[in-house]
């Protein structure tokens, strides 16, 4: 094998993204496609397959879930809006999973039973994830499509965009980042408990989840080093301020967040 | 035709392998629990070796070659050649060894490497043990008794290890999918209503906790009547239904997930015709299917079951109907469920009303996972597949007192599932 001769496939997926194309890999003997594309058929085990182009594929919806608790990814719904994941069905392509954007998902349930009645079709829509774009799903039809506020979006990105910049460079902390786990967290001492109804509240929700007294909370109590590593104690706390703030602070988020005066913050920013 | 229709056919071995001795430290909380602070990961899998040789009746001296694993040992322990890393704790030093890595499927991985190193005539005397530390783990570059919490935040990182990254992103799509979409396509395919489904899940919870509070080696001493006393709550439905066990995903709450936890276990085997030299109740390894679906393919882990469980019982002749006990990897604890009933010990369609009825608990008719599972037992990553086989081989003897289940194991399945993604399904026969 020559260099020459090691196509770089993955980095050919990702260059025609950038153009607006998109590729898979058709078997040269079978006919299946490799969607995303690999070397081989994984249909007939050929050896051979070539490039092919599939902007105008169109997936059936096989099943669809929900993004929420502690299996959906909250700085991806922060960027792109709320999103459902989804079975995906096509001739020639093996069946895959992936993300569902644009669809209103306060309608989850009436969606699920459409799917399961009728055929309901998504088309592939190229996003920008991060540094680089991807193929996600948006629905062919309208009925359950609900455009997210692009304004708000927008602004999201800007900011994400800023924080990896500045974080490229060094010059952020790392709770502006919504990442305290390196820094040990904040120990707030900006806030007075005495006069805050929000700490006293993620204080009281603190003490219920992890069985402790609320005099022994503190804004720069660790909730694992002070408290219990135990995450089903920190699902009950984020359960607790949902319920008493009528805040979100999703499981993921939580896990990136070390003292009490953290989650106070993340309340406020969420507000 | 699908890439299923690929899966190869399984050939007979070369020789017979048989299970001579096992071992198991119990599932514990370094971090949390003074009786076990400071244990390292060298200590935790030469107790559970020296456990498995003592039970085998050999020592260090008798064994050709051991085989190490560890579901991912650069996340928790920073190790390369990790087999290394416990090489001088087993009385073995200078003979041959190896490291493998399949996430949550190492410890079943375990048994089929051992099994294929004897059956081949390589060596007679495998020993094949696991250990991790997921809620404990080790400082890059510290001495090993100096540990510091595995978080949720760490732990995600180690999840999404397991996900491709040439394309697939961990939770833009696969992550729900993964972990709900098989259970919803069964809710569904079997027309089950909200309130079925919720009793379904809960009497789960609460039979596999029930084993689990009893059986020795478990992570939790207390069941869900304890807690929910302790609560000040009448029943342990009333605590599943409280603010203290939210919903996480769908159907899911926060009991029906693994908990983490550090522990060892280990397995000695041999020809099959050498084995009554070493013990009066070997375990005979009749087949070990296996097959891998990445996760981004949707219901993959009842894909990949099914293509394990048709390897193995074409080989063996056997059906899941012929076994008298049934365990699974269950990280997601409706895994016992689906797995048991794919893999045809428990009857099709039916799995949810044995589950509802406890008839699949350690003291129903068709037992499944009599140590409680990983959401309940606890789970120690690689280390969970070796307690699956500990805890089967011991239901084969007899020996699990107070969660002993009712009627004799004669044969006995293990559905291993984990990584990205793994699935493998193992038959024995008790030739005790």
């Amino acid at each position: 094998m020559r260099k020459q001769d090691m196509e770089r496939i993955v980095q050919g997926y990702y260059d025609a993204l950038e153009e607006g194309r998109i590729l898979g890999r058709k078997c040269t003997r079978c006919g299946h496609i490799e969607f995303p594309p690999y070397l081989a058929c994984n249909e007939c085990g050929c050896l051979d397959t070539e490039w092919t182009e599939l902007n105008g594929m169109r997936g059936k919806v096989t099943q669809a879930l929900p993004t929420v608790g502690a299996f959906g990814d909250p700085e991806f719904r922060q960027l792109n809006g709320d999103y459902l994941a989804i079975g995906i069905q096509i001739p020639h392509i093996d069946d895959f999973c992936s993300s569902l954007l644009h669809v209103d998902t306060d309608r989850y349930e009436e969606f699920c039973k459409k799917v399961e009645e009728t055929d309901v079709y998504v088309k592939p829509l190229i996003i920008q994830d991060e540094d680089t774009k991807v193929v996600v799903w948006e629905l062919e039809d309208e009925e359950f499509k609900k455009m997210p506020d692009m304004a708000a979006l927008a602004a999201a990105r800007k900011a994400w965009e800023e924080a990896k910049a500045a974080e490229a460079a060094g010059q952020v902390s790392s709770q502006a980042q919504g990442d305290q786990a390196a820094s040990g967290g904040s120990a707030g001492d900006d806030i007075d408990v005495a006069t805050d109804p929000i700490a006293q509240t993620v204080i009281h929700c603190a003490a219920d989840g992890y069985g402790v007294d609320e005099s022994e909370l503190t804004m720069a109590t660790d909730i694992r080093e002070d408290l219990s590593n135990e995450s089903m104690k920190m699902i009950v706390m984020i359960s607790e301020i949902e319920e008493e703030l009528d805040v979100t602070i999703e499981i993921q988020e939580a896990s990136n967040l070390n003292t009490l005066a953290d989650f106070v913050n993340k309340v406020k920013e969420k507000m | 035709m699908s890439f299923n229709d690929n899966i190869p056919k399984l050939k007979p071995y070369k020789r017979s392998v048989s299970i001579i001795g096992v071992g198991a430290t119990p599932f514990v909380r370094v971090l949390d629990d003074r009786e076990v602070y400071g244990l390292t990961e060298g200590e935790f899998f030469g107790y559970a070796a020296l456990e498995a040789m003592r039970d085998a009746g050999i020592d260090g001296s008798d064994v050709d070659f051991f085989v190490h694993g560890q579901a991912g040992p650069g996340w928790i322990s920073n190790f390369g050649t990790a087999n290394i890393h416990v090489a001088n704790w087993l009385g073995m030093k200078g003979k041959g060894s190896m490291h493998q890595s399949e996430a949550c499927a190492t410890g079943y991985v375990a048994l089929e490497t051992a099994v294929d190193y004897v059956a081949s005539g390589t060596y007679d005397v495998v020993l094949s043990g696991c250990i991790d530390m997921p809620y404990s783990i080790a400082y890059p570059t510290r001495v090993l008794t100096k540990r510091r919490f595995g978080t949720d935040a760490i732990f995600h990182e180690t999840l999404c290890s397991t996900v491709t990254r040439d394309y697939n992103l961990f939770t833009r799509g696969v992550l729900p999918f993964s972990s709900e979409s098989w259970l919803d396509a069964y809710f569904k395919e079997n027309n089950l209503d909200a309130e079925t489904i919720d009793k379904v899940m809960t009497n789960m919870a609460i039979n596999c906790r029930r084993a689990a509070a009893i059986n020795p080696l478990g992570l939790f001493d207390t069941n869900f009547d304890d807690l929910a006393e302790e609560y000040g709550m009448d029943s342990a439905e009333e605590y599943l239904h409280s603010k203290y066990n939210p919903l996480i995903g769908k159907y899911m709450r926060a009991c029906h997930f693994e908990q983490r936890c550090d522990g060892a276990a280990a397995v000695v085997v041999c020809p099959t015709e050498m084995a009554h030299k070493y013990t009066d109740h070997p375990v005979e390894v009749l087949g070990i299917g296996h097959s891998c679906i990445e996760y981004s393919t949707p219901l993959l882990e009842k894909l990949a079951t099914a293509n394990a469980y048709k390897q193995v019982r074409e080989l063996t002749g056997l059906t899941g109907a012929d076994m008298d006990l049934f365990l699974t990897n269950d990280f997601f604890m409706q895994s016992e469920m689906l797995a048991a009933e794919e893999c045809e010990y428990l009857p099709k369609n039916k799995g949810w009303e044995y589950m509802m009825e406890g008839r699949a608990a350690f003291d129903g008719d068709r037992p499944v996972q009599p140590h409680g599972g990983r959401c309940q037992y606890g789970h120690g990553s690689s280390a969970s597949g070796l307690h699956d086989l500990y805890e089967t081989v011991r239901q084969m003897r007899g020996e699990q007192g107070e969660t002993q289940v009712k009627n004799p194991v004669n044969y006995a399945m293990i559905r291993g599932f984990g990584g990205g993604q793994n699935v493998l399904c193992t038959i024995l026969k008790n030739n005790g």
